[in-house]
């Protein structure tokens, strides 16, 4: 983001992709720094900027929340109120209501870390030097597997495996139906995750492509005379793009919390 | 380019997100929210003694509300029977000394009665046997005793009832 303005390349265009795509070296202003590459067992392991984005991410995420809980009471101050103030609105407004209160300690510390994590990395590509790992589709499927996971796990451990997977069809239905609905219900399993995945990415990729294109205007019309509009427009676009981390992570949440409770609770 | 698979980054992706996950799960959410649920009840357990305290207390204000009353009637009771008691004492002790008054009264009067009865037989007698004496000795010669004495005691007997009428 911060490096946009030195993303025009020899030809007067500028390779926008470049600033979303991952990469092999980390880029601080001037400072280029190769990342490891790594092969284990024929898989291509190596170390991206958007896997120490996600490391940065989680480190931050483990050092400040560990420090919430060492002074612990049960009168809270600082920032444990924040802390609690989330679990208190994820707990109450996302997963109760969604997945019922008997299953909500099982899924609510995957709900919650789904949460912050999509957070934390959302806004972590906001800020300068950083690159945006949900703006990664190979990033957000993960993390929709593993939500599809929880679904699975929820709506098995609830109906049994055979009980599940007959459950998705809903009940009631004529036979001639069936050999349509089948495969509609079983393709309906992944359509959730591949929605999680997909929304999530092109939320978090279309700001950066919308503020990287409008900062370079400047560099593709090679004049000064954009340059008010274009960093105003991208400056607004930026607010909102904070915005939309937070709207985004609260999303992949909710749904995530909704399609689990689906799965549990299969009749409704 | 932006939907190439990356099999290693979803393979490390993964490794992070439930690395991050176990260690939130064992060292945040597990502590904060048992602290919620434990805060949850003692808050919940304060109010509940609260009211319990409230209502004992009202209770007691009662109790001893009652517990008045019923010392006031109580020494209202005990008041009541010692007044009866004395005014009925009182009585009695009136009533008795009036009747012992009026048997010393009687007593007396019958006393009276009687020693007057017995002096006036007594100056009856002696009267009789004076006059008697006094007759003999004035007309010893020429009164026959024995009419005498008859027309003496007729006019003896006569004397005390003009006396006392």
């Amino acid at each position: 983001m911060a490096a946009a303005a030195e993303g025009n390349n020899e030809g007067g265009g500028v390779d926008i992709l470049s600033h979303i795509l991952d990469s092999h070296e980390l880029h601080l202003g001037p400072l280029h720094i190769p990342l490891p590459h790594l092969e284990l067992f024929g898989i291509d392991m190596s170390i991206t900027v958007h896997l120490v984005m996600m490391w940065i991410a989680s480190l931050f995420l483990l050092l400040t929340l560990i420090s919430t809980t060492k002074k612990r009471g049960l009168v809270p101050s600082g920032f444990a109120n924040a802390i609690e103030a989330l679990i208190i609105f994820i707990r109450d407004d996302i997963v109760i209501p969604n997945i019922g209160k008997k299953d909500t300690p099982r899924f609510l510390p995957f709900l919650l870390t789904a949460f912050i994590f999509i957070l934390a990395c959302n806004l972590l590509g906001l800020i300068p030097f950083g690159a945006t790992a949900t703006a990664n589709i190979n990033v957000t499927a993960t993390l929709a597997i593993c939500s599809f996971m929880a679904m699975l796990v929820g709506g098995i451990r609830h109906n049994g495996f055979i009980g599940y997977f007959v459950g998705l069809i809903p009940s009631g239905l004529p036979l001639w139906l069936m050999p349509l609905m089948i495969p509609l219900e079983f393709l309906g399993l992944f359509t959730k995750p591949f929605a999680l995945a997909v929304r999530l990415f092109a939320n978090m990729t279309a700001g950066h492509v919308v503020i990287i294109s409008l900062l370079s205007l400047i560099f593709v019309l090679n004049t000064v005379v954009v340059a008010p509009a274009s960093v105003i427009f991208a400056l607004a676009i930026y607010l909102l793009e904070i915005f939309v981390s937070f709207v985004q992570a609260y999303v992949f949440t909710l749904l995530s919390a909704v399609f689990i409770g689906m799965a549990i609770h299969q009749e409704h | 380019m932006l939907l190439d698979p990356n099999v290693g980054l979803i393979i490390w992706t993964l490794i992070t997100f439930v690395f991050v996950l176990l260690v939130l799960g064992k060292f945040v959410w597990g502590p904060l929210t048992s602290m919620l649920d434990e805060r949850e009840t003692s808050i919940r357990e304060a109010l509940d003694l609260a009211d319990k305290a409230r209502a004992e207390a009202s209770a007691a204000a009662e109790e001893n509300k009652k517990a008045l009353a019923e010392a006031q009637a109580e020494a209202q009771a005990a008041i009541n029977k010692a007044r009866d008691d004395a005014e009925r004492v009182a009585r009695e002790v009136r009533e008795r000394a009036e009747a012992e008054a009026q048997q010393l009264l009687e007593q007396a009067r019958q006393t009276i009665q009687q020693e007057r009865n017995q002096a006036l037989q007594a100056l009856r007698q002696q009267t009789a046997e004076l006059a008697i004496l006094a007759a003999g000795q004035l007309l010893e010669e020429n009164l026959d005793s024995e009419k005498n004495r008859k027309i003496v005691d007729d006019f003896i007997a006569r004397i005390p009832d003009a006396q006392q009428n």
